[in-house]
């Protein structure tokens, strides 16, 4: 005898289900079961999931949800056709809507007025139809609204309570006229998952296993059971299983059936989508090209166009071209990147910014008829004003029309261990102990135990391995995609339930980014970019101050003064290339081109780092080895990086040259590329890519090359068109930083955070090359770093810093102090303090920084003044007006003022803290960062300096690059890991760090390889200035 | 005039803690304010800070930065009970001792006139330290000197032990105190810093007119004392005595209505002094030494606080009758623990409420008959608990007081009363059956002993209702209860 599973949740339903869909799939398959439901909480997080693996089994899926009523009770809805699913995918939504993140509620009378294709299976501990009160009334709701597609349901997983109860509900069944179905509610595909089932009660209810008591479950039989034991249970009513039979029959949706209709923009009368698309783009392409469109470039257009008719997908880029629009319109900087930068429509329209046709980019890459899916245009915005443009979207097409893609916040090795060490009851202090010594992939396993000098033999230890490991990659809660969107024609609650997110005016469907690719649902990416904020923001300031009016496409190209600039690594703030690591290269590949921008871009990647593509690229580069090709066929593909492939796009031509590919095929490599840690798909494209290449007269040795970097690839291989893309901000940035250093730092600083350097290192960097950076100012900072006119050259500029770097100082505040100061000068402390009447806290931080000099007042002076609170005396309606005599306090030395800075803006306009201390240094024999240049190659030397940052690749095998200043400029560290471990505490935490070590020169780059760290002995240290690590 | 010494012990609750783990003091160890990852480092040891640990930083920092830490809280009351065992043990070197207020392990002694028993304050000094190190664990300075606002000043800033001669050195040591090592906010320690304010000497150059607005009240106070202005307030601390009454015996009494007679005439004394003192009695330890066997304390708890000597007299009497004394009793101490007497008393004056149908005091009376003739375990109360398995889902425990009872609305429920073995007896087979429900299936608790039991509702041809369960860990059959 077999049955079908109707009550089953997968891992989907969060913190309950403690199985992945595709298990309980794979379960289904092997105990010979003909069709399962999924029916997650509250939604349908599990069905896709669900959906490719029982489609590759050739299983039945049933697609439903357990829906929670306002009651607190709950009732299990399955879909049985595409009406139905909608009708679904509708009442969640409005359960969902209606509560917070997290939660939902459904009234009685939804669930009737959505009850259509729904068959409703009612019953079980959490339904109404088990309570003692009998539901007449809702029981004739759904009776009416449901009719025989109402079932009475029989749970059965052998507790007391079910026993006690079944009767009853037989009773009732009888009474409202309901069948009977019979069902055991499955949390897991297999037994030995039930102590994860429990800790994930334990954590989604906050407590630990010894005291969960009845929350959790009485039984491991909350299981997949195999036919023959669940017909011995149900061995009284053998007709409850066979009826699972027939609702499962009932059931013929399929979520292959979901057609995704994109929405169509009102259009002009008497063109289609694809007509107006034409249109569009030929005039774009006439702008871009000067009114005489290149024939290669016409001939790449209507390809493109033809596709696109083919695949019906006009009115996505309809869509993105109205964003951009709308960008363009609100003066919002924004320019396309991604896989979208390969199509010379994207072009045409304006959204991306880079010629494919002249790049030679892949248009396959993008779109692929064989494939069929949907393209990925992602649009970068400048990310203070990405909001606008979301709300626009919302505005446009309606709350009903568009939601965010969400993100599946999954467990990983420190999240799960703490979890599942809170619920099994350790001390939190070791469960930290643990999880501070794990990675953020990887497994808890025996080396992590040794490192935590614990005993993994004692049981409770045991436990939490076992569990920690399971737990992993499980959704722990729902987040939002970082700029997704899915729009619909019609609703997107027919495609997928939406609801709240935790930001506020945000709504979100409950499938991830993967889920949508999965169902070829199209996705529009909005994301938010800081490079283009801080370059819009350069450009307000030339316009403002030098009456130079550019954007993107106006900015002079190929400049051999800024290339100069590149080549010397000089590039700190610069998009893309201010890395540490791109620093050291930029001199080793001395860009003097546009396309070299995009090589250096792709370069300094861990894909061609770990694919050992790097040296042979540079050496060749250099003239020190010949540039060959594997093979004749090759020349094209690899021509252009010197026949070493270090794009994605040349890995596909190279499939489709070298291995017979087609273009479909090859984009498909692509995508296995991207997954093969997770699946290892990539191992069935090895032998078909090393053999045909072998075939074709390539060396083995560069074929097994080849699928080596391949495989690097899956890490953050790049493709080109996304360099070129960032290769665009990347010169524009340097463009700059080159000509126009003051409005290039000022626009920098008001766009920060953003990039590897802190205020700190771009103030002294832009001091450094001549910028007069003046002080914050009570009369003449405003929120923003602002330009003034100065007489010192060599810029007709000086930078104002603002009060924005004020450390704790809201723009509030700021605005009130402007406005206060808008008529005259402040006089006095007492003055300011009256007429801003900020918040003590803020006044003492204006006296903090020195902000109040132009008022007369020295910095101890003015903490004093503004430190006073009122007292009992000043309530007296005659107060005796008697000053407090002022003490005398010492003056700040220049150290000590510098100090104060850091300590209150995190810079200092005054001076670099160790230009101070430099006679002292010089006195210990320790040079400056400049003379490390000038010492010869293997030289032992002593070094001190500030640490402005630490890096450890994943690439670099555990070995640490730190970043020094002085007033000089930088130093490049390298720190190997047996002297990293040697002296842990110091190179993490000292900020005044001294280096001993050895000189090395590369190619024009210096780095000190240190073999032993010591903290600097001075009478008094320079302050404390903060690093940015990235480890 | 005044000598006064002020004893700081450093980081003291660090120090207690150390004490519980001797393992540690070689070890980077730190005190944490909170056990959890979030917890902050209050105290460090040497090794700790010369391992780069500050005082401030978070555990699970300071845990990335030394694997090694260790680290632990200590209860205050702990800290509180070592601090007041000090200030007993000082009572042994002066005559007047007092404990600061707020900070545990800081003392002062009033040392007038010891300079005419000690030729040096180093032979009164020395010995006091090393006591407290070798009994406590505990290292202190201690500063000999003349006012007690600037001994403190002293003993907290400075690591070193000694005396001062003049007033005057007195003042000039307490003037270099660095104001950071002080117990100030850290607002005041901030602002201090900020005006570069660094010892006392400078502290006391502010005028003091407007200092009331920009300092705290503790700092203002501080700056009144330093300069002589005002003084420490004298908090002296006195020793609690126990109420204690003993006799030794010329010989080893066995027989319990002889030490009966002989309790008894301790006990009205005894009582008296409470009663002198606004207390009432609501424990009685009775200790016995006894001839050639270890010694045996009893404890008698009545019903209520009370004075009554017939009612402890009649408990002391079950108790004794109870006890099977291994050897004769040598010695008896009686020790009585006391609660200052309450309001209900005041009831006899204001005239008392309706008497209560159920007599409450009467029904703890007869327990504490029942606790005293058959010990404190006799006594338990059944506590309901949410758990799956039948006998986690109640809990005996002792209690103090029989409350009233509170009828829940439901109970017209007919429950049937199941009767549980409180351990399971083993079935050889099982009866048989007229009728049979089950299985109900409980398993789990793998976390901590894993079992699986599949519960039955067995009626028996005898009539009897058992509740049985097959444990298919030890393959057996158990009856669990009766019906």
């Amino acid at each position: 005898m077999t049955y079908v599973p109707l009550f089953n949740k997968s891992n989907g339903s969060f913190l309950e289900g403690a199985s992945h869909p595709e298990e309980l799939v794979d379960q289904c398959a092997e105990l010979g079961l003909p069709a399962l439901a999924i029916c997650d909480r509250d939604g349908v997080y599990g069905a896709v999931r669900a959906f490719q693996r029982a489609r590759q089994l050739d299983l039945k899926l049933i697609v439903g949800s357990q829906i929670t009523l306002d009651d607190g009770t709950t009732i299990i809805l399955l879909a049985q056709t595409r009406r139905g699913y909608a009708n679904l995918g509708a009442l969640i939504t409005r359960g969902r809507l209606r509560c917070e993140k997290g939660k939902s509620q459904v009234r009685w009378q939804e669930v009737a007025e959505h009850a259509d294709d729904l068959l409703a299976l009612w019953g079980g501990p959490e339904s109404l139809l088990w309570k003692s009160e009998r539901p007449d009334h809702v029981a004739s709701l759904l009776g009416e609204a449901f009719g025989d597609r109402l079932y009475a349901l029989i749970t059965r997983h052998q507790t007391e309570d079910e026993q006690t109860r079944e009767p009853l509900i037989f009773a009732r069944a009888e009474r409202y006229g309901l069948s009977c179905v019979g069902a055991t509610e499955v949390l897991y595909h297999r037994p030995e998952r039930r102590p994860l089932q429990d800790i994930l009660t334990c954590i989604r209810h906050t407590t630990e296993l010894s005291k969960a008591g009845n929350l959790l479950r009485p039984n491991d039989l909350y299981t997949l059971t195999p036919p023959a034991d669940l017909a011995r249970r149900f061995a009284d009513r053998p007709d409850l299983l066979e009826r699972t039979l027939e609702v499962a029959s009932r059931c013929t949706f399929s979520m292959g059936e979901l057609r995704y209709s994109y929405p169509i923009e009102a259009l002009p009368e008497g063109h289609t989508p694809d007509s107006w698309l034409r249109a569009l783009t030929l005039k774009g392409a006439r702008q871009r090209y000067d009114g005489i469109i290149p024939t290669e470039v016409l001939a790449q257009v209507e390809r493109e166009l033809g596709i696109i008719t083919q695949l019906q997908y006009a009115g996505y880029f309809l869509t993105m071209k109205e964003i951009v629009e709308f960008c363009r319109a609100q003066n919002i900087l924004c320019q396309g990147r991604g896989s979208a930068a390969n199509s010379a429509v994207c072009f045409c329209l304006g959204i991306t910014a880079v010629d494919p046709v002249r790049m030679g980019l892949l248009f396959e890459r993008f779109i692929s008829p064989e494939r069929a899916e949907p393209p990925d245009i992602d649009l970068d915005i400048a990310h203070e004003r990405r909001e606008e443009v979301i709300q626009h979207v919302y505005a446009r097409y309606g709350r009903q029309r568009a939601a965010m893609v969400a993100n599946v916040i999954r467990y990983r090795p420190r999240s799960a261990v703490r979890d599942v060490g809170k619920a099994l009851g350790l001390p939190e202090a070791l469960v930290d102990r643990l999880a501070r010594l794990l990675g953020h992939r990887g497994q808890l396993g025996a080396e992590t135990w040794e490192q935590a000098e614990l005993d993994p033999t004692l049981p409770l230890h045991r436990h939490l391995e076992t569990l920690t490991n399971a737990i992993l990659d499980f959704p722990r809660h729902l987040s939002i995609h970082p700029g997704g969107f899915i729009l619909a024609e019609e609703r997107v609650s027919d495609l997928v339930p939406v609801e709240n997110a935790s930001m506020e005016n945000r709504t979100v469907i409950q499938w991830d980014k993967y889920d949508v690719e999965a169902l070829g649902l199209f996705k529009v990416d909005l994301l938010g970019l800081g490079a283009l904020t801080m370059i819009d923001r350069a450009f307000r300031l030339l316009e403002r101050h030098h009456q130079r009016y550019l954007d993107l496409a106006s900015i002079p190209t190929e400049d051999p003064a800024t290339f100069d600039m590149i080549c010397r690594g000089d590039t700190l703030g610069v998009f893309q290339i201010e890395s540490r690591a791109q620093m050291a290269m930029l001199p080793r590949l001395k860009p003097r081109t546009y396309y070299d921008l995009v090589i250096e871009i792709s370069l300094v990647r861990p894909g061609p780092i770990t694919g050992d593509m790097v040296h042979p690229y540079l050496r060749r580069r250099q003239g020190l080895e010949p540039v060959d090709y594997p093979h004749e066929s090759l020349v094209p593909v690899l021509e252009r990086t010197l026949g070493i492939p270090l794009f994605q796009e040349q890995v596909m031509k190279l499939a489709i040259v070298a291995a017979d590919y087609t273009p479909g095929e090859a984009d498909q490599l692509r995508r296995d590329m991207a997954a093969w840690k997770q699946h290892g798909r990539i191992e069935r494209h090895r032998e078909r890519l090393i053999t045909r290449m072998i075939e074709k007269g390539i060396e083995p040795d560069f074929a097994e090359r080849v699928f080596s970097q391949i495989q690097g690839f899956a890490d953050y291989g790049f493709p080109e068109s996304h360099a070129a893309s960032f290769a665009l901000l990347a010169y524009a940035t340097s463009w700059l930083r080159c000509h126009h250093p003051v409005v290039f730092a000022a626009a920098l600083l008001n766009s920060q955070p953003m990039g590897f350097y802190s205020t700190s290192t771009i103030v002294e960097d832009a001091r450094r090359r001549g910028v007069e950076v003046r002080s914050i100012d009570v009369h003449l900072s405003e929120w923003d770093c602002t330009l003034e006119p100065t007489d010192t050259p060599p810029f007709d500029f000086a930078l104002r810093m603002g009060l924005r770097q004020l450390r704790g100082f809201s723009q509030q505040a700021a605005e009130r102090l402007i406005d206060a100061r808008r008529d005259r000068h402040f006089e006095s402390v007492e003055d300011l303090m009256r007429r801003a009447n900020l918040a003590t806290n803020d006044h003492q931080r204006l006296a903090r920084a020195g902000a109040l000099s132009s008022i007369g007042v020295t910095r101890r002076q003015a903490l004093w003044e503004i430190t006073g609170r009122p007292t009992e005396l000043d309530a007296l309606s005659l107060p005796i007006d008697v000053r407090d005599p002022a003490p005398t306090f010492q003056k700040l030395s220049r150290l000590e003022a510098i100090e104060w800075d850091h300590r209150t803006s995190f810079h200092s306009t005054r001076g670099h803290p160790l230009q101070e201390l430099r006679p002292l240094l010089k006195a210990q024999g320790l040079p400056c960062a400049e003379q490390l240049n000038a010492l010869a190659h293997k030289t032992r030397v002593h070094f001190a300096a500030l640490v402005i940052c630490r890096q450890r690749p994943s690439t670099a095998s555990g070995v640490v690059f730190m970043t020094l200043e002085d007033e000089t400029g930088l130093a490049n560290i390298v720190i190997y890991p047996r002297v990293f471990e040697r002296f842990a505490v110091l190179a993490r935490t000292t900020p005044f760090i001294g280096i001993s070590g050895t000189i090395q020169h590369e190619q024009g780059v210096t780095h000190l390889i240190a073999d032993q760290l010591w903290r600097p002995r001075l009478e008094s240290g320079p302050p404390k200035v903060r690093s940015r690590d990235f480890h | 005039m005044d000598r006064w010494a002020c004893i700081n012990a450093a980081d003291f609750a660090l120090q207690v803690l150390l004490r519980a783990h001797p393992d540690w003091r070689e070890e980077p160890a730190a005190l944490l304010d909170r056990d959890h990852p979030q917890g902050k480092l209050v105290g460090l040891n040497l090794a700790a800070r010369q391992a780069g640990l500050r005082s401030g930083m978070r555990y699970g920092e300071a845990l990335a930065l030394i694997p090694a830490l260790r680290a632990g809280t200590i209860a205050t009351e702990e800290v509180e009970a070592v601090a007041e065992a000090i200030a007993r043990a000082l009572c042994d070197y002066a005559p007047q001792v007092e404990r600061h207020e707020e900070i545990a392990g800081l003392f002062w002694l009033n040392a007038s006139g010891l300079s005419k028993l000690y030729p040096s304050w180093r032979l009164w000094a020395e010995p006091l330290r090393d006591r407290l190190m070798e009994r406590f664990e505990i290292r202190v300075t201690l500063v000999v000197g003349f006012r007690r606002a600037l001994t403190y000043v002293i003993a907290r800033t400075s690591r070193s032990s000694g005396a001062f001669d003049t007033p005057e050195a007195e003042a000039r040591a307490a003037g270099k105190a660095p104001l950071s090592e002080l117990d100030l906010s850290r607002s005041d320690r901030d602002l201090l810093a900020h005006l570069n304010l660094r010892t006392l000497t400078d502290l006391l150059a502010l005028p003091a007119r407007g200092l009331e607005r920009r300092l705290s009240p503790a700092l203002v106070e501080l700056y009144h004392q330093a300069r002589g202005d005002r003084e420490l307030p004298i908090r002296p601390f006195r020793i609690e005595e126990p109420t204690q009454s003993s006799q030794h015996l010329d010989y080893a009494e066995r027989d319990t209505h002889r030490l009966l007679f002989l309790i008894k005439g301790h006990l009205h004394p005894l009582l008296q002094r409470l009663e002198a003192a606004n207390d009432k009695l609501i424990a009685l330890d009775l200790h016995f030494e006894l001839e050639r066997h270890p010694a045996i304390t009893e404890r008698v708890e009545p019903a209520q606080p009370t004075l009554d000597a017939l009612t402890l007299s009649d408990l002391i009497r079950l108790q004794l009758e109870r006890l099977e004394l291994p050897g004769g009793v040598t010695q008896i101490t009686l020790t009585a623990h006391s609660e200052k007497t309450r309001s209900e008393q005041l009831r006899l004056f204001l005239g008392g409420d309706e008497p209560p149908a159920r007599d409450m005091e009467a029904a703890n009376r007869a327990l504490a008959r029942l606790r005293a003739q058959f010990g404190v375990e006799a006594v338990q109360r059944v506590r309901l608990r949410q758990a799956h398995l039948p006998e986690g889902r109640f809990l005996l425990e002792p209690f103090d007081a029989l409350p009233l009872p509170a009828p829940s609305s439901r109970s017209n429920a007919s429950h049937a009363v199941r009767r549980f073995y409180p351990t399971p007896l083993r079935l050889r087979g099982l009866p048989p059956a007229r009728d049979r429900e089950g299985p109900h299936t409980i398993c789990g608790g793998w976390w901590v002993r894993e079992l699986h039991r599949d519960y039955h509702l067995i009626a028996t041809h005898d009539h009897r209702l058992i509740w049985v369960f097959y444990d298919h860990r030890r393959h057996r059959w158990y009856v669990h209860a009766e019906f």
